[in-house]
Protein backbone atom coordinates (compact mmCIF):
# COMPACT_ATOMS: atom_id res chain seq x y z
CA UNK A 1 0.00 0.00 0.00
CA UNK A 2 2.81 2.39 0.90
CA UNK A 3 4.53 1.62 -2.36
CA UNK A 4 1.29 2.24 -4.23
CA UNK A 5 0.88 5.62 -2.52
CA UNK A 6 4.48 6.51 -3.37
CA UNK A 7 3.79 5.73 -7.02
CA UNK A 8 0.49 7.64 -6.98
CA UNK A 9 2.06 10.73 -5.42
CA UNK A 10 4.85 10.65 -7.98
CA UNK A 11 2.22 10.57 -10.79
CA UNK A 12 0.27 13.51 -9.40
CA UNK A 13 3.49 15.38 -8.69
CA UNK A 14 4.70 14.91 -12.26
CA UNK A 15 1.42 16.40 -13.55
CA UNK A 16 1.91 19.40 -11.31
CA UNK A 17 5.45 19.86 -12.64
CA UNK A 18 4.48 19.81 -16.30
CA UNK A 19 2.59 22.64 -17.98
CA UNK A 20 0.15 20.24 -19.67
CA UNK A 21 -2.19 19.95 -16.69
CA UNK A 22 -2.40 23.73 -16.27
CA UNK A 23 -2.95 24.41 -19.95
CA UNK A 24 -5.63 21.72 -20.15
CA UNK A 25 -7.23 22.95 -16.95
CA UNK A 26 -7.50 26.46 -18.34
CA UNK A 27 -8.85 25.23 -21.64
CA UNK A 28 -11.36 23.02 -19.86
CA UNK A 29 -12.61 25.81 -17.62
CA UNK A 30 -12.78 28.26 -20.52
CA UNK A 31 -14.88 25.86 -22.63
CA UNK A 32 -17.08 24.86 -19.70
CA UNK A 33 -17.54 28.52 -18.77
CA UNK A 34 -18.69 29.32 -22.31
CA UNK A 35 -21.11 26.41 -22.29
CA UNK A 36 -22.37 27.45 -18.86
CA UNK A 37 -23.10 31.03 -19.92
CA UNK A 38 -24.79 29.74 -23.07
CA UNK A 39 -26.90 27.45 -20.91
CA UNK A 40 -27.87 30.22 -18.49
CA UNK A 41 -28.94 32.41 -21.40
CA UNK A 42 -30.97 29.59 -22.92
CA UNK A 43 -32.75 28.78 -19.67
CA UNK A 44 -33.43 32.41 -18.95
CA UNK A 45 -34.85 33.21 -22.35
CA UNK A 46 -37.36 30.39 -22.84
CA UNK A 47 -38.90 27.45 -20.95
CA UNK A 48 -37.01 24.14 -21.25
CA UNK A 49 -38.33 20.59 -21.28
CA UNK A 50 -35.18 19.03 -19.82
CA UNK A 51 -34.12 19.45 -16.21
CA UNK A 52 -31.47 22.04 -15.40
CA UNK A 53 -29.09 19.28 -14.31
CA UNK A 54 -29.40 17.47 -17.63
CA UNK A 55 -28.90 20.72 -19.45
CA UNK A 56 -25.86 21.46 -17.33
CA UNK A 57 -24.19 18.10 -17.99
CA UNK A 58 -25.33 17.43 -21.56
CA UNK A 59 -22.08 18.82 -22.95
CA UNK A 60 -19.91 16.44 -20.90
CA UNK A 61 -18.69 14.72 -24.06
CA UNK A 62 -16.90 17.81 -25.39
CA UNK A 63 -14.07 17.78 -22.82
CA UNK A 64 -14.41 13.97 -22.52
CA UNK A 65 -13.42 13.56 -26.14
CA UNK A 66 -10.15 15.47 -25.89
CA UNK A 67 -8.82 15.92 -22.38
CA UNK A 68 -8.51 12.31 -21.10
CA UNK A 69 -6.53 11.40 -24.24
CA UNK A 70 -4.04 14.20 -23.64
CA UNK A 71 -3.78 13.58 -19.91
CA UNK A 72 -3.06 9.88 -20.35
CA UNK A 73 -0.88 9.89 -23.47
CA UNK A 74 2.38 10.24 -21.56
CA UNK A 75 1.69 7.73 -18.78
CA UNK A 76 3.64 4.78 -20.14
CA UNK A 77 4.87 6.13 -23.49
CA UNK A 78 7.18 8.62 -21.84
CA UNK A 79 8.64 6.01 -19.49
CA UNK A 80 9.19 3.64 -22.39
CA UNK A 81 10.84 6.28 -24.53
CA UNK A 82 13.19 7.57 -21.83
CA UNK A 83 13.91 4.06 -20.54
CA UNK A 84 12.78 4.86 -17.00
CA UNK A 85 10.36 1.95 -17.27
CA UNK A 86 13.41 -0.27 -16.72
CA UNK A 87 14.20 1.52 -13.45
CA UNK A 88 10.55 1.37 -12.46
CA UNK A 89 10.01 -2.32 -13.15
CA UNK A 90 13.29 -3.45 -11.58
CA UNK A 91 12.19 -1.85 -8.30
CA UNK A 92 10.14 -4.16 -6.08
CA UNK A 93 6.76 -3.09 -7.51
CA UNK A 94 4.04 -5.11 -9.24
CA UNK A 95 2.47 -4.34 -12.61
CA UNK A 96 -0.90 -3.77 -10.91
CA UNK A 97 0.56 -1.22 -8.51
CA UNK A 98 2.13 0.73 -11.35
CA UNK A 99 -0.98 0.59 -13.54
CA UNK A 100 -3.39 1.56 -10.75
CA UNK A 101 -1.13 4.43 -9.64
CA UNK A 102 -0.94 5.86 -13.13
CA UNK A 103 -4.66 5.38 -13.74
CA UNK A 104 -5.74 6.94 -10.45
CA UNK A 105 -3.22 9.78 -10.80
CA UNK A 106 -4.67 10.73 -14.19
CA UNK A 107 -8.23 10.29 -12.91
CA UNK A 108 -7.46 12.59 -9.96
CA UNK A 109 -6.21 15.32 -12.29
CA UNK A 110 -9.22 15.06 -14.59
CA UNK A 111 -11.65 14.90 -11.65
CA UNK A 112 -10.07 17.99 -10.13
CA UNK A 113 -10.99 19.92 -13.28
CA UNK A 114 -14.59 18.77 -12.95
CA UNK A 115 -14.67 19.60 -9.25
CA UNK A 116 -14.04 23.25 -10.10
CA UNK A 117 -17.31 23.26 -12.08
CA UNK A 118 -19.14 22.86 -8.76
CA UNK A 119 -18.61 26.62 -8.58
CA UNK A 120 -21.07 26.99 -11.47
CA UNK A 121 -23.66 25.02 -9.53
CA UNK A 122 -23.12 27.28 -6.51
CA UNK A 123 -23.40 30.41 -8.67
CA UNK A 124 -26.63 29.03 -10.12
CA UNK A 125 -27.98 28.06 -6.73
CA UNK A 126 -27.60 31.57 -5.29
CA UNK A 127 -28.88 33.40 -8.32
CA UNK A 128 -32.08 31.58 -9.24
CA UNK A 129 -35.23 33.21 -7.97
CA UNK A 130 -36.96 29.85 -7.45
CA UNK A 131 -34.55 27.38 -5.75
CA UNK A 132 -36.88 24.47 -6.45
CA UNK A 133 -35.81 24.56 -10.08
CA UNK A 134 -32.46 23.13 -8.94
CA UNK A 135 -32.52 19.63 -7.54
CA UNK A 136 -29.21 19.37 -5.69
CA UNK A 137 -29.51 15.60 -5.38
CA UNK A 138 -29.45 15.16 -9.14
CA UNK A 139 -26.21 17.08 -9.35
CA UNK A 140 -24.60 14.47 -7.11
CA UNK A 141 -25.78 11.59 -9.28
CA UNK A 142 -24.72 13.46 -12.41
CA UNK A 143 -21.23 13.99 -10.98
CA UNK A 144 -21.16 10.27 -10.17
CA UNK A 145 -21.84 9.62 -13.85
CA UNK A 146 -19.00 11.93 -14.83
CA UNK A 147 -16.68 10.00 -12.51
CA UNK A 148 -17.70 6.61 -13.92
CA UNK A 149 -17.48 7.81 -17.49
CA UNK A 150 -14.12 9.51 -16.93
CA UNK A 151 -12.74 6.36 -15.30
CA UNK A 152 -13.51 4.42 -18.46
CA UNK A 153 -11.99 7.10 -20.71
CA UNK A 154 -8.85 7.38 -18.56
CA UNK A 155 -8.49 3.59 -18.38
CA UNK A 156 -8.70 3.40 -22.18
CA UNK A 157 -6.05 6.12 -22.42
CA UNK A 158 -3.80 4.33 -19.93
CA UNK A 159 -4.04 1.20 -22.01
CA UNK A 160 -3.34 3.09 -25.24
CA UNK A 161 -0.26 4.64 -23.66
CA UNK A 162 1.10 1.22 -22.68
CA UNK A 163 0.99 0.12 -26.32
CA UNK A 164 3.55 2.51 -27.76
CA UNK A 165 6.54 4.66 -26.94
CA UNK A 166 5.14 7.44 -29.11
CA UNK A 167 2.89 9.82 -27.18
CA UNK A 168 1.13 11.11 -30.30
CA UNK A 169 0.14 7.61 -31.38
CA UNK A 170 -1.06 6.90 -27.83
CA UNK A 171 -3.18 10.06 -27.91
CA UNK A 172 -4.69 9.14 -31.28
CA UNK A 173 -5.58 5.59 -30.19
CA UNK A 174 -7.05 6.96 -27.01
CA UNK A 175 -9.04 9.60 -28.91
CA UNK A 176 -10.52 6.92 -31.17
CA UNK A 177 -11.61 4.90 -28.13
CA UNK A 178 -13.07 8.03 -26.49
CA UNK A 179 -15.01 8.71 -29.68
CA UNK A 180 -16.33 5.13 -29.71
CA UNK A 181 -17.30 5.25 -26.03
CA UNK A 182 -18.92 8.69 -26.11
CA UNK A 183 -20.48 9.20 -29.53
CA UNK A 184 -20.67 6.07 -31.69
CA UNK A 185 -23.60 4.43 -29.82
CA UNK A 186 -25.66 7.62 -30.07
CA UNK A 187 -24.86 7.97 -33.78
CA UNK A 188 -25.84 4.33 -34.40
CA UNK A 189 -29.07 4.82 -32.48
CA UNK A 190 -29.94 7.65 -34.84
CA UNK A 191 -29.25 5.44 -37.84
CA UNK A 192 -31.11 2.38 -36.53
CA UNK A 193 -34.22 4.09 -35.24
CA UNK A 194 -37.02 1.70 -34.29
CA UNK A 195 -34.82 -1.34 -34.80
CA UNK A 196 -34.39 -3.88 -31.90
CA UNK A 197 -30.66 -3.70 -32.38
CA UNK A 198 -30.90 0.07 -32.01
CA UNK A 199 -32.56 -0.36 -28.62
CA UNK A 200 -29.74 -2.57 -27.38
CA UNK A 201 -27.18 -0.03 -28.51
CA UNK A 202 -29.16 2.76 -26.93
CA UNK A 203 -28.61 1.16 -23.51
CA UNK A 204 -24.86 1.60 -24.07
CA UNK A 205 -25.10 5.22 -25.14
CA UNK A 206 -23.50 7.71 -22.78
CA UNK A 207 -26.36 10.11 -23.57
CA UNK A 208 -28.89 7.59 -22.31
CA UNK A 209 -26.85 7.19 -19.15
CA UNK A 210 -26.52 10.93 -18.47
CA UNK A 211 -30.27 11.23 -19.03
CA UNK A 212 -30.83 8.72 -16.22
CA UNK A 213 -28.18 10.01 -13.81
CA UNK A 214 -29.11 13.67 -14.32
CA UNK A 215 -32.64 12.81 -13.24
CA UNK A 216 -31.38 11.18 -10.07
CA UNK A 217 -31.79 7.62 -11.32
CA UNK A 218 -28.88 5.26 -10.73
CA UNK A 219 -29.38 2.17 -12.90
CA UNK A 220 -27.31 -0.94 -12.30
CA UNK A 221 -26.63 -1.56 -15.99
CA UNK A 222 -24.57 1.59 -16.73
CA UNK A 223 -22.67 1.33 -13.43
CA UNK A 224 -21.69 -2.25 -14.24
CA UNK A 225 -20.91 -1.25 -17.82
CA UNK A 226 -18.48 1.51 -16.81
CA UNK A 227 -16.82 -0.46 -14.02
CA UNK A 228 -16.25 -3.58 -16.11
CA UNK A 229 -15.06 -1.47 -19.02
CA UNK A 230 -12.57 0.29 -16.76
CA UNK A 231 -11.37 -3.02 -15.32
CA UNK A 232 -11.09 -4.48 -18.81
CA UNK A 233 -8.74 -1.71 -19.97
CA UNK A 234 -6.68 -1.80 -16.75
CA UNK A 235 -6.35 -5.55 -17.06
CA UNK A 236 -5.27 -5.02 -20.67
CA UNK A 237 -2.62 -2.55 -19.50
CA UNK A 238 -1.23 -4.99 -16.93
CA UNK A 239 -1.17 -7.70 -19.61
CA UNK A 240 0.80 -5.42 -21.95
CA UNK A 241 3.28 -4.64 -19.15
CA UNK A 242 3.66 -8.33 -18.38
CA UNK A 243 4.06 -9.22 -22.04
CA UNK A 244 7.78 -8.44 -21.89
CA UNK A 245 7.98 -11.48 -19.63
CA UNK A 246 6.42 -13.84 -22.16
CA UNK A 247 8.31 -16.57 -24.03
CA UNK B 1 24.75 -14.87 -4.22
CA UNK B 2 24.08 -15.51 -7.90
CA UNK B 3 23.56 -18.94 -9.38
CA UNK B 4 23.05 -19.18 -13.12
CA UNK B 5 22.51 -22.51 -14.77
CA UNK B 6 22.23 -22.80 -18.50
CA UNK B 7 20.74 -19.36 -19.11
CA UNK B 8 19.33 -18.99 -22.61
CA UNK B 9 17.75 -15.76 -23.81
CA UNK B 10 16.24 -15.43 -27.26
CA UNK B 11 14.78 -12.23 -28.64
CA UNK B 12 12.64 -12.33 -31.75
CA UNK B 13 14.92 -14.40 -33.93
CA UNK B 14 18.15 -13.48 -32.15
CA UNK B 15 19.88 -15.81 -29.76
CA UNK B 16 21.43 -13.27 -27.41
CA UNK B 17 22.63 -15.62 -24.68
CA UNK B 18 23.31 -19.25 -25.55
CA UNK B 19 23.26 -21.29 -22.39
CA UNK B 20 25.73 -19.82 -19.91
CA UNK B 21 26.35 -21.00 -16.35
CA UNK B 22 28.24 -19.25 -13.59
CA UNK B 23 28.18 -18.55 -9.87
CA UNK B 24 29.01 -15.42 -7.95
CA UNK B 25 29.79 -15.75 -4.26
CA UNK B 26 29.08 -13.24 -1.54
CA UNK B 27 31.68 -10.46 -1.40
CA UNK B 28 33.08 -10.99 -4.89
CA UNK B 29 33.47 -8.27 -7.49
CA UNK B 30 32.88 -9.94 -10.79
CA UNK B 31 33.47 -8.20 -14.09
CA UNK B 32 31.61 -9.07 -17.24
CA UNK B 33 33.86 -8.44 -20.17
CA UNK B 34 33.00 -8.73 -23.81
CA UNK B 35 32.62 -6.91 -27.12
CA UNK B 36 29.36 -5.16 -28.00
CA UNK B 37 26.51 -7.60 -28.45
CA UNK B 38 28.17 -10.31 -26.39
CA UNK B 39 25.12 -10.64 -24.14
CA UNK B 40 26.37 -8.70 -21.12
CA UNK B 41 23.42 -6.35 -20.79
CA UNK B 42 20.93 -9.09 -21.57
CA UNK B 43 22.32 -11.28 -18.80
CA UNK B 44 22.16 -8.36 -16.39
CA UNK B 45 18.59 -7.60 -17.35
CA UNK B 46 17.64 -11.19 -16.65
CA UNK B 47 19.39 -11.06 -13.27
CA UNK B 48 17.61 -7.83 -12.38
CA UNK B 49 14.23 -9.41 -13.27
CA UNK B 50 13.51 -6.98 -16.09
CA UNK B 51 13.51 -9.70 -18.72
CA UNK B 52 12.68 -13.35 -18.12
CA UNK B 53 15.07 -16.06 -19.30
CA UNK B 54 13.93 -18.16 -22.26
CA UNK B 55 15.20 -21.15 -20.32
CA UNK B 56 17.56 -21.92 -17.48
CA UNK B 57 17.61 -21.75 -13.69
CA UNK B 58 18.64 -18.39 -12.27
CA UNK B 59 18.58 -17.53 -8.60
CA UNK B 60 19.76 -14.40 -6.83
CA UNK B 61 20.30 -14.42 -3.05
CA UNK B 62 18.50 -17.76 -2.96
CA UNK B 63 15.37 -16.58 -4.79
CA UNK B 64 14.29 -17.53 -8.28
CA UNK B 65 14.24 -14.54 -10.68
CA UNK B 66 10.99 -15.64 -12.32
CA UNK B 67 8.81 -17.00 -9.52
CA UNK B 68 10.14 -14.84 -6.68
CA UNK B 69 11.03 -11.74 -8.63
CA UNK B 70 9.74 -9.26 -6.02
CA UNK B 71 12.05 -10.70 -3.38
CA UNK B 72 14.98 -10.67 -5.77
CA UNK B 73 14.29 -7.04 -6.64
CA UNK B 74 14.39 -6.10 -2.97
CA UNK B 75 17.88 -7.58 -2.70
CA UNK B 76 19.50 -5.93 -5.69
CA UNK B 77 20.51 -2.46 -6.77
CA UNK B 78 20.55 -2.17 -10.54
CA UNK B 79 22.09 0.55 -12.68
CA UNK B 80 21.07 0.19 -16.33
CA UNK B 81 23.48 1.19 -19.04
CA UNK B 82 21.69 4.36 -20.14
CA UNK B 83 20.96 5.53 -16.54
CA UNK B 84 17.33 6.48 -17.11
CA UNK B 85 16.11 8.94 -14.44
CA UNK B 86 13.05 11.14 -14.03
CA UNK B 87 14.43 14.34 -15.44
CA UNK B 88 11.71 16.57 -13.97
CA UNK B 89 12.58 15.90 -10.31
CA UNK B 90 15.23 17.35 -8.04
CA UNK B 91 18.04 15.00 -7.04
CA UNK B 92 16.99 14.64 -3.39
CA UNK B 93 13.31 14.33 -4.31
CA UNK B 94 14.13 11.62 -6.79
CA UNK B 95 16.22 9.66 -4.29
CA UNK B 96 13.56 9.98 -1.59
CA UNK B 97 10.97 8.69 -4.05
CA UNK B 98 13.17 5.75 -5.02
CA UNK B 99 13.91 4.92 -1.39
CA UNK B 100 10.20 4.78 -0.58
CA UNK B 101 9.61 2.68 -3.68
CA UNK B 102 12.25 0.21 -2.59
CA UNK B 103 10.60 -0.15 0.80
CA UNK B 104 13.06 1.78 2.97
CA UNK B 105 11.09 2.55 6.19
CA UNK B 106 9.80 6.16 6.27
CA UNK B 107 11.87 7.28 9.23
CA UNK B 108 15.06 5.91 7.64
CA UNK B 109 14.57 7.48 4.22
CA UNK B 110 16.20 10.79 5.09
CA UNK B 111 19.29 9.09 6.50
CA UNK B 112 19.54 6.61 3.64
CA UNK B 113 19.31 9.36 1.02
CA UNK B 114 21.91 11.49 2.75
CA UNK B 115 24.25 8.56 3.16
CA UNK B 116 23.93 7.60 -0.51
CA UNK B 117 24.50 11.21 -1.62
CA UNK B 118 27.56 11.46 0.59
CA UNK B 119 29.04 8.23 -0.75
CA UNK B 120 28.52 9.27 -4.35
CA UNK B 121 29.57 12.86 -3.68
CA UNK B 122 26.40 14.51 -5.00
CA UNK B 123 25.29 16.34 -1.85
CA UNK B 124 26.24 19.64 -3.52
CA UNK B 125 23.79 19.13 -6.38
CA UNK B 126 20.92 17.68 -4.34
CA UNK B 127 18.67 20.69 -4.99
CA UNK B 128 19.23 20.66 -8.74
CA UNK B 129 16.89 19.21 -11.30
CA UNK B 130 18.07 15.84 -12.61
CA UNK B 131 17.49 16.85 -16.25
CA UNK B 132 19.97 19.71 -15.95
CA UNK B 133 22.83 17.62 -14.56
CA UNK B 134 25.86 16.55 -16.58
CA UNK B 135 26.32 12.93 -17.58
CA UNK B 136 28.81 12.31 -14.79
CA UNK B 137 26.46 13.56 -12.10
CA UNK B 138 23.55 11.59 -13.53
CA UNK B 139 25.68 8.48 -13.44
CA UNK B 140 26.35 9.13 -9.78
CA UNK B 141 22.68 9.79 -9.06
CA UNK B 142 22.00 6.42 -10.67
CA UNK B 143 24.61 4.82 -8.45
CA UNK B 144 23.19 6.54 -5.37
CA UNK B 145 19.79 5.17 -6.36
CA UNK B 146 21.24 1.66 -6.69
CA UNK B 147 22.75 1.66 -3.19
CA UNK B 148 19.86 3.43 -1.37
CA UNK B 149 18.32 0.36 0.19
CA UNK B 150 21.70 -1.23 0.98
CA UNK B 151 21.17 -4.14 -1.39
CA UNK B 152 23.19 -7.31 -1.01
CA UNK B 153 24.01 -7.32 -4.69
CA UNK B 154 24.83 -4.44 -7.03
CA UNK B 155 24.40 -4.97 -10.75
CA UNK B 156 26.11 -2.17 -12.64
CA UNK B 157 25.88 -2.10 -16.41
CA UNK B 158 28.85 -0.13 -17.77
CA UNK B 159 29.08 2.22 -14.78
CA UNK B 160 31.88 4.34 -16.24
CA UNK B 161 30.70 4.71 -19.84
CA UNK B 162 30.61 8.27 -21.14
CA UNK B 163 32.48 9.82 -18.22
CA UNK B 164 35.59 11.96 -18.36
CA UNK B 165 38.84 10.53 -16.93
CA UNK B 166 38.44 12.26 -13.57
CA UNK B 167 34.91 11.05 -13.17
CA UNK B 168 35.95 7.54 -14.19
CA UNK B 169 38.54 7.51 -11.44
CA UNK B 170 36.00 8.79 -8.98
CA UNK B 171 33.40 6.18 -9.89
CA UNK B 172 36.03 3.44 -9.76
CA UNK B 173 37.16 4.36 -6.29
CA UNK B 174 33.51 4.54 -5.30
CA UNK B 175 32.93 1.01 -6.59
CA UNK B 176 36.04 -0.20 -4.80
CA UNK B 177 34.61 1.34 -1.62
CA UNK B 178 31.21 -0.22 -2.13
CA UNK B 179 32.76 -3.62 -2.54
CA UNK B 180 33.45 -3.73 1.18
CA UNK B 181 29.74 -4.01 1.88
CA UNK B 182 28.19 -5.35 -1.30
CA UNK B 183 28.66 -8.11 -3.79
CA UNK B 184 29.14 -6.47 -7.18
CA UNK B 185 28.58 -7.62 -10.73
CA UNK B 186 29.66 -5.04 -13.28
CA UNK B 187 30.06 -5.04 -17.01
CA UNK B 188 32.50 -3.04 -19.03
CA UNK B 189 34.64 -3.12 -22.09
CA UNK B 190 37.40 -1.11 -20.49
CA UNK B 191 39.96 -3.72 -19.60
CA UNK B 192 42.08 -1.78 -17.18
CA UNK B 193 38.95 -1.25 -15.13
CA UNK B 194 38.48 -4.97 -14.70
CA UNK B 195 42.14 -5.41 -13.81
CA UNK B 196 41.85 -2.73 -11.16
CA UNK B 197 38.51 -3.61 -9.62
CA UNK B 198 37.52 -7.18 -10.08
CA UNK B 199 38.36 -10.29 -8.16
CA UNK B 200 37.11 -12.36 -11.06
CA UNK B 201 36.48 -11.84 -14.75
CA UNK B 202 33.93 -13.55 -16.94
CA UNK B 203 34.64 -13.03 -20.62
CA UNK B 204 31.53 -13.27 -22.76
CA UNK B 205 31.54 -13.51 -26.51
CA UNK B 206 28.58 -14.10 -28.82
CA UNK B 207 26.38 -15.23 -25.95
CA UNK B 208 28.86 -17.72 -24.52
CA UNK B 209 31.34 -17.70 -21.67
CA UNK B 210 34.82 -17.88 -23.14
CA UNK B 211 36.74 -17.69 -19.91
CA UNK B 212 36.18 -17.16 -16.21
CA UNK B 213 39.05 -16.65 -13.78
CA UNK B 214 40.98 -14.05 -11.81
CA UNK B 215 42.57 -11.37 -14.01
CA UNK B 216 46.07 -12.64 -13.12
CA UNK B 217 45.29 -16.25 -13.96
CA UNK B 218 43.69 -15.27 -17.22
CA UNK B 219 46.85 -13.51 -18.26
CA UNK B 220 48.97 -16.47 -17.28
CA UNK B 221 46.93 -19.29 -18.69
CA UNK B 222 45.16 -18.03 -21.72
CA UNK B 223 48.07 -16.51 -23.55
CA UNK B 224 49.88 -19.82 -23.63
CA UNK B 225 53.31 -18.65 -22.56
CA UNK B 226 55.27 -15.45 -22.43
CA UNK B 227 57.13 -13.29 -24.88
CA UNK B 228 60.76 -12.23 -24.44
CA UNK B 229 62.33 -9.44 -26.45
CA UNK B 230 66.09 -9.53 -26.96
CA UNK B 231 68.38 -7.12 -28.79
CA UNK B 232 72.00 -8.22 -29.27
CA UNK B 233 75.02 -8.13 -31.56
CA UNK B 234 76.38 -11.33 -33.11
CA UNK B 235 76.03 -13.78 -36.04
CA UNK B 236 72.36 -14.00 -36.99
CA UNK B 237 72.14 -17.64 -38.05
CA UNK B 238 73.96 -18.92 -35.04
CA UNK B 239 71.85 -16.84 -32.68
CA UNK B 240 68.67 -18.23 -34.16
CA UNK B 241 69.92 -21.80 -34.04
CA UNK B 242 71.11 -21.65 -30.45
CA UNK B 243 68.06 -19.89 -29.14
CA UNK B 244 65.61 -22.33 -30.67
CA UNK B 245 67.54 -25.22 -29.15
CA UNK B 246 66.96 -23.90 -25.66
CA UNK B 247 64.51 -25.74 -23.44
CA UNK B 248 60.89 -24.46 -23.38
CA UNK B 249 61.34 -22.21 -26.40
CA UNK B 250 58.49 -22.52 -28.83
CA UNK B 251 59.14 -19.95 -31.49
CA UNK B 252 61.89 -17.52 -32.44
CA UNK B 253 61.57 -14.57 -34.78
CA UNK B 254 64.67 -12.66 -35.88
CA UNK B 255 64.90 -9.24 -37.48
CA UNK B 256 68.07 -7.43 -38.48
CA UNK B 257 68.27 -3.71 -37.86
CA UNK B 258 71.69 -2.31 -38.97
CA UNK B 259 74.16 -4.38 -36.92
CA UNK B 260 71.62 -5.22 -34.27
CA UNK B 261 69.72 -8.47 -34.12
CA UNK B 262 66.23 -8.11 -32.72
CA UNK B 263 64.74 -11.35 -31.44
CA UNK B 264 61.20 -12.09 -30.35
CA UNK B 265 61.04 -15.35 -28.48
CA UNK B 266 57.98 -17.22 -27.23
CA UNK B 267 58.26 -19.68 -24.36
CA UNK B 268 55.91 -22.25 -22.86
CA UNK B 269 53.57 -21.52 -19.98
CA UNK B 270 54.84 -20.37 -16.59
CA UNK B 271 58.56 -20.43 -17.32
CA UNK B 272 61.12 -17.68 -17.23
CA UNK B 273 64.29 -18.43 -19.22
CA UNK B 274 65.82 -14.96 -19.12
CA UNK B 275 68.75 -16.13 -16.97
CA UNK B 276 69.54 -18.96 -19.33
CA UNK B 277 69.54 -16.58 -22.28
CA UNK B 278 71.89 -14.24 -20.45
CA UNK B 279 74.30 -17.08 -19.57
CA UNK B 280 74.28 -18.28 -23.13
CA UNK B 281 75.01 -14.86 -24.55
CA UNK B 282 77.96 -14.51 -22.17
CA UNK B 283 79.22 -17.95 -23.06
CA UNK B 284 79.07 -17.21 -26.80
CA UNK B 285 80.64 -13.76 -26.28
CA UNK B 286 77.84 -11.93 -28.09
CA UNK B 287 76.92 -8.44 -26.91
CA UNK B 288 73.60 -8.14 -25.11
CA UNK B 289 71.88 -4.74 -25.39
CA UNK B 290 68.38 -5.49 -24.22
CA UNK B 291 66.49 -8.34 -22.58
CA UNK B 292 62.95 -7.93 -21.38
CA UNK B 293 59.72 -9.80 -20.78
CA UNK B 294 56.82 -7.35 -21.26
CA UNK B 295 53.86 -7.82 -18.94
CA UNK B 296 51.01 -8.70 -21.21
CA UNK B 297 47.77 -6.96 -20.50
CA UNK B 298 44.31 -8.29 -20.15
CA UNK B 299 43.69 -6.53 -23.42
CA UNK B 300 45.68 -9.18 -25.24
CA UNK B 301 43.79 -11.89 -23.41
CA UNK B 302 40.57 -10.22 -24.47
CA UNK B 303 41.57 -9.93 -28.09
CA UNK B 304 42.87 -13.48 -28.18
CA UNK B 305 39.82 -14.96 -26.51
CA UNK B 306 37.19 -13.05 -28.43
CA UNK B 307 38.75 -13.19 -31.86
CA UNK B 308 40.12 -16.70 -32.13
CA UNK B 309 37.34 -17.76 -34.50
CA UNK B 310 37.96 -15.15 -37.14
Amino acid sequence: MRIFLTLLLREIYSYLLSPIAYVLGCLFLFVMGLLFSYMVNAIASQPQTDSVTYFFFSTFWIPGLIIPSIITMRLFSEEKKSGTVEMLMTAPVTEWQVTMAKFLGALCIYSTMWIVTILYVIILRYNVTNPEVLEVRTFFTAYLFILLNSALLIAAGTWASSLTRNQIIAAIISFVFSFVILLIPELLVGALKGNHFGEVIQSFSAFTHIGQFANGIIEVQPVVFYLTGTFFFLFGTVTILESRKWK
Amino acid sequence: MIKVENLVKKYAGVNAVKGISFDVDKGEIVGFLGPNGAGKSTTMRVLSCYLPPTSGQISVAGFDVVSESLKVRQKIGYLPESVPLYTDMRVNEYLRYRAALKGVPSRKIRGAVEEAMKLTDISDVQKRIVGQLSKGFRQRVGLADAILHEPELLILDEPTIGLDPNQIRHVRSLIANLSKKHTILLSTHILSEVEMLCTRVIILNKGKIEASDTPANLQKNLLGGSLINIILKGPVDEIKKTLISLENVREVEVKINNELVEVSLWTGKNVDIREKIFDMVVEKKWKLLELNMPKRSLEEVFVQVTHHEE
